[in-house]
């Protein structure tokens, strides 16, 4: 559970470093397929969904800059990540005048599952 | 106009992760209008503390993306249930330019409108915008979906 809303802890170990005003990200999850997410996604064979690792993406630059994700400039999905999967994402967070210009890449292991691209914004809250 | 009941039988997905639900207007290969309600009932709102300021109930990002995509996959099916001896099933494999400019909360009924702008193969790129009420939300310039197998060749 996390105390925003959001479809599930899409994050368990994070790691930040600064490098001067850049961020160097590496979030990890394991996709456990008895998550409820994951059993209806799908029925008998649990795959992590494209739109999760998105939601990883976001849940770590929550966490490292409380940002808030602005636009998916691009992200393609290139190989499916199941249940046991240990997904690494590592991503690098660029400041800009209005957030962060995010390049990121998920991986299993040596394959690389997806690329992204993205903006974020300071929340204002 | 497609009821829910209807929904369930076209795609794959189930709860909590069938984001569609109902069709408003589909026409065939070209466009489609759907609606998924938003409530304080959704399993995403279980965990915010009492307090907790507005923002925390924004509808989230991913799942806005899956109930367009999921909106995407009903226009390219135009009302054809999956085979049964079938294996594979519409992927979501991309999107470029999709911009968030609003948020959804409880009691908000997102209504999404898509269209298709071109099939090659089995590739289908789409194209559309999200709307609360009368506030546009979100926007795509294009979202990719393919056939493939759900289990990944060994």
């Amino acid at each position: 559970m996390t105390d925003f809303a959001a479809p599930l802890r899409a994050v368990d170990l994070l790691d930040v470093r600064a490098c001067g005003d850049d961020l160097e990200l590496v979030a990890q999850i394991t996709v456990d397929g008895k998550e409820p997410n994951l059993r209806g996604h799908f029925p008998g064979q649990a795959v992590y969904p494209g739109i999760f690792v998105i939601e990883t993406l976001e849940q770590a630059m929550r966490e490292a800059a409380n940002a808030r994700l602005r636009t998916v400039r691009s992200v393609r999905f290139l190989a499916p990540v199941l249940d046991g999967d240990r997904m690494v994402l590592t991503a690098t967070a660029k400041r800009t005048e209005e957030g962060w210009d995010v390049t990121g890449k998920a991986a299993l292991g040596e394959t690389t599952t997806a690329k992204i691209r993205a903006t974020f914004e300071e929340d204002a809250e | 106009m497609t009821e829910h009941h209807d929904v369930r039988i076209l795609l794959p997905q189930r709860y909590p992760l069938l984001l569609v639900d109902r069709v408003l207007e589909l026409v065939p290969g070209e466009s489609i209008v759907t609606i998924k309600a938003v409530t304080g009932t959704e399993p995403c709102y279980a965990g915010i503390p009492d307090g907790a300021p507005a923002s925390r109930y924004d509808y989230p990002k991913s799942l806005m993306i899956e109930s367009f995509g999921q909106s995407a996959a009903l226009l390219w099916l135009d009302g054809r249930a999956p085979v049964e001896d079938d294996d594979t099933t519409l992927m979501f494999i991309g999107a470029r330019d999709y911009r968030f400019m609003g948020a959804a909360r409880p009691g908000d009924v997102l209504r999404h409108e898509v269209r298709l702008e071109s099939v090659l193969a089995d590739t289908a790129f789409a194209t559309g915008r999200t709307w609360a009420g009368d506030r546009l939300i979100a926007t795509v310039t294009t979202l990719t979906a393919t056939r493939r197998p759900v289990r990944p060749a060994a």
